[in-house]
């Protein structure tokens, strides 16, 4: 079984849970201005700052998502931690002081630091609502996803979960208890990564012949390439008739004793075929689910997935390596084989839907190169537009860091510059050396025999749950204090946005600091319930992914404005007004129209798509700087002082 | 009012900013090619990123590690030949 409730794990989920409310409302009366409703009075340590950035930035994406695709597809994922952390280059080279010396509460204040526009106060102020709401998606899905194996709720309940709690934690305290609660979240997660890191080297690699294990999957053969297709009885099996949609699907089933089928693909090598144990999960209209024929469950005629990942061979026939070292661990992978798991679709003629999870026996020096997973295999196809695509998201995940807001505002929370520049230092090293070990985790999870063919966000939980189940209760709580401390991050960024710039700013309602913090609770509680409702309708999209589109939003509405302001001197209100809503609605509308989000959102075909690309970076955040120039050219009035003397 | 003593520390601030600025760009830049060219590497001449340069590992490994640590060396160079950019501003 691949989940089971545990004790422990729901103790130890209450306890991490129940700590971060408690903190908040012990926090919360500190918090009665807007100045320490919004920024903590200015007074939070550079050190403490420094690793809120890493706990407010390592979200669900990075800790779920990377590992998940690391675990999935090999160092493909590695790339979004690379790209990732050099986002801080952008913002530690670049943005961070002028950021501190302009601003007060939210982006837009630095935005129109120099011109008090009503204007730009709505463009930022919307484009800051956007790229909050597509960040949230992701941590939101990521939430659920923990909860499910972890309470065994359902998946909207783990979303509905981490809503209210992120409202009760930006409601009562705003920027103090989210510092505290990402100050807590990132050093744990940092340290507990390297921990289970640590133990998956002391594990070292083991091969798992085929047909062995707990939970072993079955290979048949050889048989004779030519016969198979007359054979009706293989292994002493009755081989089930190849109806629609299985005839010439490349999937074999025989009958199983017990009940239902047992699937198997077919590899062949020469004239001769083996039968590898597949997994078949059959979801019908009404949502109701089928493993291998048997309905889901662990009850009597039921079944349930298996845990999956193991080494099919080492170097110099070895069966198990012992432990490993940092880099011998990479040397030893590199030379062995992996079986990784695809899947292919079938539909039925009534419209039912059977996934079929295949084993992928994959040479160790594949897994660790890019060009695996299949938004990066087009790096190989010798397809240009395929290259582009992979040139795109890597420019929204380098120019995207320094232009989220809710990683903005927190170089207002601290004293002065030297502090802004500080605690972004300590982020970079605390942030990096996480990356580094999201290698181990995945790779880890890769071959620790514990995933779930059909959730890559549970690879690291899972992985977890192989070395110890300890670990896991408290990975898995870790994992949730992770969207808690990000979401509130983005909740309280959005609630800035309506309250300080959308109504004060732009509407001219005059509010004081009290009332504008009663507003900002306000609009804390209706962005956390429109998370909520995203969280539940986009659950089965990986969470990585996700976070990649709020990249190329943030990059293309935010940085080409915030850099020019800085470095141009003629760079006027009307060109940075223009600049964020272009920006915005182009990488936005592309977005929308894009092949994945027709395939994986609007459930139609990719050929329907509009846009020529999923990842739209690469035009919009140029198309946004060229607006920026054309429009303050056109516009004219130079600014007499620059902002970056 | 304004005295020669708030001059000289927004001067000196001025010239601290100036001078972090320049510095920042600079390692920027630096940092900026070498993600560039791991970028374009991977895209165009991805059979490459295979080759084992040395140590065993293969080259999409030891660039990528890279790029993370040289990102963590280059903020401990900006921390240390930064100027503080006065205290009152």
């Amino acid at each position: 079984m691949i989940y089971e409730v545990s004790p422990l794990a729901v103790a130890i989920f209450l306890l991490f849970v129940g700590s971060t409310i408690g903190l908040s409302f012990f926090l919360g009366r500190k918090t009665q201005t807007s100045e320490g409703y919004f920024a903590a009075h200015g007074q939070v340590p550079w050190a403490v700052n420094g690793i809120a950035f890493a706990g407010d930035y390592l979200s669900a994406a990075s800790f779920l998502g990377i590992c998940g695709m690391i675990a999935f597809y090999g160092y493909d994922g590695f790339l979004y931690s690379i790209g990732y952390l050099a986002g801080w280059i952008v913002a530690l080279f670049v943005i961070a002081e002028p950021m501190k010396r302009l601003g007060r509460f939210t982006f837009a204040d630095a935005l129109d630091s120099q011109f008090d526009s009503r204007g730009i106060k709505l463009a930022a102020g919307i484009s800051t609502l956007a790229v909050s709401v597509f960040y949230l998606i992701p941590q939101m899905v990521g939430a659920g996803a923990l909860i499910q194996p972890l309470l065994g709720l359902p998946h909207w309940v783990g979303v509905v979960l981490v809503g209210a709690t992120v409202i009760v934690i930006v409601v009562t305290a705003g920027m103090v208890s989210t510092t505290w609660v990402q100050f807590l979240k990132g050093s744990m997660l940092v340290i507990f990564s390297f921990i289970l890191s640590a133990m998956v080297l002391s594990r070292g690699l083991e091969v798992t012949p085929p047909g062995t294990g707990p939970n072993a999957l079955q290979t048949i053969g050889p048989l004779s390439a030519s016969e198979l297709a007359q054979l009706q009885e293989i292994d002493g099996r009755v081989r089930l008739p190849e109806t629609d949609p299985w005839v010439d699907s490349g999937f074999v089933r025989l009958e199983n004793p017990a009940g239902g089928f047992d699937v198997f693909s077919v590899r062949q090598q020469d004239d001769q075929v083996w039968l590898d144990q597949a997994q078949a999960v059959t979801t019908a209209t009404d949502g109701s689910q089928q493993i291998d024929g048997l309905p889901k469950g662990d009850g009597e005629g039921q079944r349930l997935l298996r845990p999956v990942g193991h080494v099919a061979s080492l170097p110099d026939g070895q069966t198990a390596t012992g432990p490993l070292g940092p880099l011998q661990f990479f040397r030893t992978l590199q030379d062995s084989e992996v079986v990784l798991w695809g899947n292919r679709r079938l539909v039925h003629p009534d419209q039912t839907v059977t996934t079929v999870y295949y084993q992928k026996p994959t040479e160790g020096g594949r897994i660790l190169r890019p060009g695996e997973h299949p938004v990066f295999a087009g790096i190989r196809s010798g397809q240009t537009k395929d290259r582009i695509e992979f040139l795109s998201l890597m420019l929204a995940l380098f120019c995207g860091t320094a232009s989220l807001p809710h990683i903005l505002i927190r170089y207002y929370t601290v004293k002065d510059e030297a502090a802004a520049r500080k605690s972004t230092i300590v982020g970079i090293t605390s942030i990096g050396v996480f990356y580094v070990l999201t290698l181990y985790l995945g790779l880890g999870a890769m071959t620790s025999g514990a995933l779930d063919v059909t959730n890559s966000n549970m690879a690291a939980p899972l992985l977890a749950r192989s070395l110890s189940p300890l670990l896991f209760a408290i990975i898995s709580a870790i994992a949730f204090t992770t969207v808690l401390g990000t979401v509130s991050g983005l909740i309280l960024a959005s609630s800035g946005a309506v309250a300080h710039d959308l109504l004060s700013g732009f509407l001219g309602i005059s509010l004081n600091g009290q009332q504008q913090v009663r507003v900002a609770k306000v609009a804390a509680v209706i962005v956390g319930g429109i998370a909520i409702l995203l969280g539940i309708a986009f659950v089965e999209m990986n969470v990585s992914y996700l976070v990649g589109w709020a990249f190329s939003i943030a990059a293309s509405a935010n940085l080409p404005a915030l850099t020019m302001l800085l470095f141009w001197k003629r760079t006027t209100r009307q060109g940075i007004i223009a600049s964020v809503i272009v920006g915005m609605v182009s990488s936005l509308g592309w977005i929308l129209l894009s092949a994945d989000t027709f395939t994986q959102v609007y459930g139609l075909r990719a050929d329907q798509a509009w846009a020529p690309l999923s990842q739209p970076g690469i035009v919009t955040i140029p198309l946004a700087y060229v607006t920026l120039i054309v429009v303050s050219l056109a516009t004219g009035s130079r600014r007499d002082t620059a902002v970056a003397d | 009012m304004p005295t020669d003593s708030d001059a000289d520390l927004t001067t000196a601030a001025t010239a601290a900013r100036k001078q972090n600025m320049q510095l920042g760009l600079s390692l920027f830049a630096l940092y900026t090619a070498l993600y560039g060219a791991f970028v374009l590497t991977s895209a165009f001449y991805p059979d490459v990123m295979e080759i084992r340069p040395g140590g065993g590992l293969n080259l999409a490994l030891l660039w990528g590690f890279g790029l993370i640590v040289v990102a963590i060396l280059l903020s401990f160079v900006y921390g240390m030949f930064s100027r503080v950019a006065g205290a009152k501003q």
